[in-house]
């Protein structure tokens, strides 16, 4: 186990470099001269192009700057935004609160949705219904979905806030939106989960000791199906951090989607990169966890 | 957008489409194809703009009532068609194409290059999309190339890793190694026998895929990172005629439900030709 | 320089205290009397890019300075001045000194007392290199130096007669940011919290993207004649959320997230004067009209033809009446009809005539046309570029860019290109002169100011590019003087020569805001002469 764990975390920090790397590299392969591309659209002075050759070392070799970089990123130094005039870590840590209050919301949300449907949903219509729905949510465009959400819930009914991040009646709807087709995709795994588990020969012998359907589904077919499910969870992660940058527009929330928003289309480009790495680093966690959790709810696989 | 259906279950979980949705789903693409070769034969010219005829309702005469600017609502939704999904194929076109040159690289080549392949499709592949472009984009710049090819770039490695995992297999099979002790040149053996056993299954990932670039691509232009107004593009008119939604919804849902009515058909087309496919070979 | 004493101009002073009363005319509304207490919350379309006054440049931002910070003078209602931090001034009688007698019972909201030293302060803080350079090149352009005489006594010394003096000393430009700040501040050009002022609020906190948050000055006794009360503000705290979606405003207005809007597009107005639990007030600004500028550096508006052929080929009328539903008022002129110096005898000259704009676009050349419609003339499109900085986007004017690019492409085949983009893409287009267009309008009090920008070969933004010795002296003329008879009708010479000689310019509307309350919210009103929404001073809360 403890094997298991470290050869994960090996793995997750071989990734990490490769995002940093890669980023690093996308950046010198930017059009243009680099202290242009790490300027951007901010204010230009000699001063300034000055400080930004001496904080990125671009007067030294090229391996100096890489490692510096690489180094300077490990102890999460992540530049300066000179289009904003403050440094990056500052930029970011204002906007990750809300933005991880949205994630998670919105995780809960889809997950419990995709929960109550792949269960209740057993019947042939149902089933049908229920299909049809995932299928429409997961190919409409999120924000097509916090549209209508907003145009009946806020300005019809006036419910929800229509815009903002005070107290969590504003989260109600960006989370939903981002939620639904979260759900959608689960329903379907967690279904077909199920479906499978129930012609497992254990489910068989339960029914056999007398176990009712609904016990025998939420006992041990749940289980057996949140296998695929947990696998999922590095998609999950994908699916919310790319969400958000779409529904932080659609209900003028701050956060980190906003931050990379504005960052790309004036070429921010310190940020962008820091947002990048910062992906990568959570999506390495998420996805070590993800392992884990495996073998938690496997016990077969411990012994291996 | 990220929330289409994750690459490897999407071909673990398909769901079998009934008949009656693969006819709708056809009829839809088809007039959305006939939208993107020839749309003069539906709608008229979607930059005219009627200053005193603004945000009006649907009617008979604007199905789809009129914009900000007077435009009709219909007559941009079928010339968006042209700019929605041109840049979905061309996107498409880029992830397939890259996407076999690379897959047979790693899956043909030294393992050691393979493993450094393969990593690096797996890190990509498991990577938010929306980044992946929004950095691309970052660094290129915003435009309609820029955008093809970041969402091209984006959701190559899914391609990759089908058409490597496809070429092991078929670098195994008996005729193969069979070729190899007869003496085949390396080439001869890719054209011959692995490119077109590798090629089967692309069709109908592209088809899903298309689906899924449809959908990015709309999400980055509502961004506004994509084409730039005028154009009717789906995803800008959504984000143009948001600032108008409690006045005139027609004006942003309306461009909205083309984007989701068209990738409702390429999903479930491509899922029933999946499941055909699949069929075929069990 | 002796100082001598100008009787005339102490009297102009008298004059004007009594001549104000109530210039912050509070909207007529259902909040009763005035009552202390509470806070208030206020969706603003714009967040300013500074806090800093001294950096002021959106007329949007305008009624968040005067919470924070004062000015010595203040305007009446009609464009003359009134003592705020100053008790009153004297001219010397060649008009090259001013002489300023300051309250002394000011102090800044970090504990520095207000005096001769702080004005000195403020202004020689522009002699700074890159702090404003603007200001320094235009607004203080004719300043020599300030003189601290007593705590109580300031005298600005000028190297020649500068009737805009007084119009900077009333601007947020020239409002008073205590020096500690000025000396310390870290962030000095951002501004925020860090920067203190001697206004009836202090700037608490700010959430970039979000909101801005002011907490009442209880030591607050020095306002204005004409600001309606005295002593402290009427509410406890008011914070600005930054809502740049109009419809998104509106709904948080009607849902009761907050409590006064500005910025209400033409669309929603029969939304709020529909609800009679909501009121809505509308005030013209002053300063320049919202026009295009046509830059004449390079072709193809360095022909006059096609800048008067473009003016013909939009229909202004209707296309104010598509974007704003007849709730704009249309310009005529580059300076707005509030101005004492608009001339009215340019409305209807020009403009609205497509057979006119062909014609003219045919004898200049342009009389072949490409496969999308667009004119050409030697293989090149008639292509011209608008750049418009997001920041500065207000109104809708991106819509209305895009209503004048379809009409312009209708009625005579010119292709308007119009990009949107921050704030540093539009400085480096405008800087390396890659556009056509330059959309602008200026909230100055004082139009002379704006011109003085906009149309002096020496401006700052003067983006047209013309360089016209008459048109110089015309607005060295408008400066200098201190009769408003002769500036009338020198900037009505300006006025014939911009828009009706040359054709530099299409006036499109006359800015103007809008704010929306509840009703329960009283003392709503515009600054006088600025015709911007007033600060929060005036404010209170029904019950």
């Amino acid at each position: 186990m403890i094997g298991a764990v470290a050869r994960r975390a090996g793995s997750g920090l071989v990734v990490l470099w490769a995002a940093a790397t890669a980023a690093y590299l996308a950046l010198l392969a930017a059009p243009g001269d680099v202290v242009d591309s790490i300027i951007g659209d901010g204010a230009d002075s000699p001063q300034i192009r000055a400080q930004i050759i001496a904080e990125w070392h671009l007067d030294r070799p090229a391996v100096v700057q890489y490692l510096d970089y690489l180094w300077r990123a490990a102890q999460g130094d992540l530049g300066r935004s000179y289009l904003l005039q403050r440094p990056v870590r500052d930029v970011i840590g204002d906007q990750l609160a809300p933005t991880v209050r949205l994630a998670v919301a919105a995780a809960v949300f889809g997950v419990v949705l995709a929960l109550i449907l792949a269960v209740v949903t057993r019947g042939r219509w149902a089933r049908r219904v229920s299909s049809t729905a995932e299928l429409v949510l997961v190919s409409t465009p999120p924000f097509l979905i916090g549209i209508v959400l907003l145009s009946v819930f806020s300005f019809r009914f006036g419910m929800f806030p229509v815009s903002g991040d005070r107290g969590w009646a504003a989260l109600v709807l960006p989370a939903v939106t981002l939620g639904l087709p979260i759900a959608g995709v689960l329903t379907q795994v967690l279904r077909d989960g199920l479906d499978r588990a129930l012609d497992e020969p254990f489910a068989v012998t339960a029914r056999a000791r007398g176990l009712t359907e609904r016990s025998v589904l939420v006992r041990h077919g749940l289980r057996h199906s949140l296998l695929p499910a947990v696998s999922l969870l590095g998609w999950l992660f994908g699916a919310l951090i790319g969400g958000s940058v779409i529904i932080e527009q659609v209900f003028g929330r701050p956060g980190l989607g906003q931050v990379t928003l504005q960052a790309v289309s004036g070429s921010d480009m310190p940020v962008v990169l820091a947002v990048v790495v910062l992906a990568a680093a959570a999506f390495v966690v998420v996805n070590t966890a993800a392992d884990l959790a495996y073998l938690i709810i496997d016990p077969r696989l411990r012994r291996s | 957008m990220t929330v289409a259906m994750p690459r490897l279950t999407a071909r673990r979980f398909a769901l079998r489409p009934p008949r009656p949705p693969i006819a709708a789903a056809t009829v839809v693409l088809g007039l959305a194809l006939t939208a993107v070769a020839w749309p003069s034969l539906f709608a008229a010219d979607p930059l005219a703009a009627d200053p005193l005829h603004v945000l009006e309702a649907p009617s008979a005469a604007h199905w789809f009532g009129t914009d900000q600017l007077g435009r009709d609502v219909f007559d941009r939704v079928v010339h968006g068609a042209r700019h929605s999904l041109s840049i979905g194929v061309a996107a498409t076109v880029i992830a397939v194409g890259a996407g076999i040159l690379l897959g047979l690289l790693a899956g043909l080549t030294h393992r050691a290059a393979d493993e450094v392949l393969s990593r690096g499709f797996d890190a990509l592949a498991a990577f938010p999309l929306v980044l992946l472009a929004l950095l691309f984009i970052a660094i290129a710049g915003t435009g309609t190339v820029s955008l093809i090819v970041a969402i091209g770039i984006a959701t190559l490695p899914h391609h990759a890793r089908v058409v490597r995992a496809q070429t092991l297999v078929v670098r195994q099979a008996p005729y193969v190694t069979h070729a190899v002790a007869f003496g085949a040149s390396r080439t001869r053996l890719v054209l011959r026998h692995v490119l077109p056993n590798v090629l089967g299954p692309i069709p109908v990932l592209a088809m899903i895929g298309l689906g899924e670039a449809v959908l990015i691509a709309a999400g980055l232009s509502f961004l506004g990172l994509g084409p730039q107004p005028p154009s009717p593009e789906w995803g800008a008119m959504l984000s143009e005629g948001r600032g108008y939604l409690h006045i005139a919804w027609w004006a942003s849902v309306l461009p909205g439900c083309a984007v989701t009515a068209t990738v409702i058909s390429l999903t479930v087309i491509g899922r029933h030709l999946q499941n055909r496919f699949e069929g075929r070979h069990q | 320089m002796r100082r001598t004493r100008s009787a005339a101009a102490l009297a102009a002073v008298v004059l004007a205290l009594t001549a104000a009363c109530s210039p912050g005319e509070p909207a007529a509304s259902g909040a009763g009397q005035p009552v202390s207490g509470g806070s208030l919350t206020w969706a603003v379309e714009t967040e300013p890019i500074t806090f800093n006054p001294h950096q002021y440049a959106q007329a949007k931002a305008r009624l968040l300075v005067w919470n924070t910070f004062e000015a010595l003078l203040t305007h009446d209602d009609k464009g003359g001045h009134l003592p705020w931090l100053a008790t009153g001034y004297e001219t010397s009688p060649d008009g090259r000194t001013y002489t300023f007698k300051l309250r002394t019972d000011v102090s800044f909201t970090d504990g520095t007392r207000f005096d001769a030293a702080a004005v000195k302060a403020n202004v020689d803080q522009f002699a700074v290199e890159g702090y404003n350079p603007t200001v320094a090149a235009v607004q203080l352009r004719n300043l020599d130096r300030v003189e601290v005489i007593d705590p109580a006594t300031v005298a600005f010394h000028l190297e020649r007669p500068d009737v805009l003096l007084l119009d900077f000393l009333s601007s947020p430009q020239g409002a008073q940011v205590s020096p500690k700040s000025l000396k310390e501040a870290k962030n000095l050009k951002a501004g925020g919290p860090e920067l203190a002022g001697t206004g009836p609020f202090v700037l608490d906190r700010y959430t970039a993207g979000q909101e801005v948050h002011f907490t009442r000055n209880p030591a607050y006794q020095w306002a204005p004649a004409n600001a309606g009360h005295t002593g402290p503000a009427y509410l406890d705290e008011i914070t600005y959320r930054f809502l740049k979606e109009p419809s998104v405003r509106v709904g948080a207005l009607t849902s009761g997230q907050v409590q006064v809007i500005e910025g209400v597009p033409a669309t929603d107005e029969a939304l709020i004067t529909g609800n009679d639990r909501l009121t809505f007030a509308r005030g013209l600004n002053s300063g320049s009209a919202y026009s295009y500028y046509f830059n004449t550096a390079h072709a193809p508006f360095d022909d006059i033809r096609v800048r008067r052929a473009f003016r013909e080929a939009v229909d202004v009328d209707a296309v104010l009446q598509g974007v704003y539903r007849g709730s704009a008022t249309r310009a005529w002129s580059v300076i707005g009809p509030t101005s004492p110096f608009y001339d009215k005898s340019l409305e209807k000259t020009y403009g609205g005539d497509a057979a006119e704009a062909n014609r003219l676009l045919d004898e200049a050349g342009w009389t072949t046309r490409d496969a999308d419609g667009f004119r050409t003339k030697d293989g090149k499109r008639l292509t011209v570029r608008l750049v418009q900085s997001a920041p500065f986007v207000r109104d809708r004017r991106d819509v209305l860019a895009q209503a004048v690019q379809a009409a312009v492409k209708q009625s005579a085949g010119i292709d308007l290109n119009v990009a949107l983009v921050d704030q540093g893409a539009a400085t480096q287009a405008l800087a390396d002169g890659a556009y056509e267009v330059f959309d602008n309008s200026r909230a100055d009090t004082d139009a002379g100011a704006a011109l003085n920008l906009l149309l002096h070969s020496a401006g700052a933004i003067n983006r047209t590019g013309v360089k016209d010795p008459e048109l110089d002296r015309l607005l060295e003329e408008g400066q200098a003087s201190t009769d408003q008879a002769a500036r009338n009708g020198t900037y009505q010479r300006v006025q014939r020569l911009t828009v009706t000689d040359q054709a530099l310019i299409l006036p499109l509307y006359a800015p103007a805001d809008q704010v929306a309350a509840a009703a329960t919210v009283g003392g709503l009103g515009f600054e006088p002469t600025a015709g911007v929404p007033g600060s929060a001073y005036h404010l209170w809360l029904g019950k």
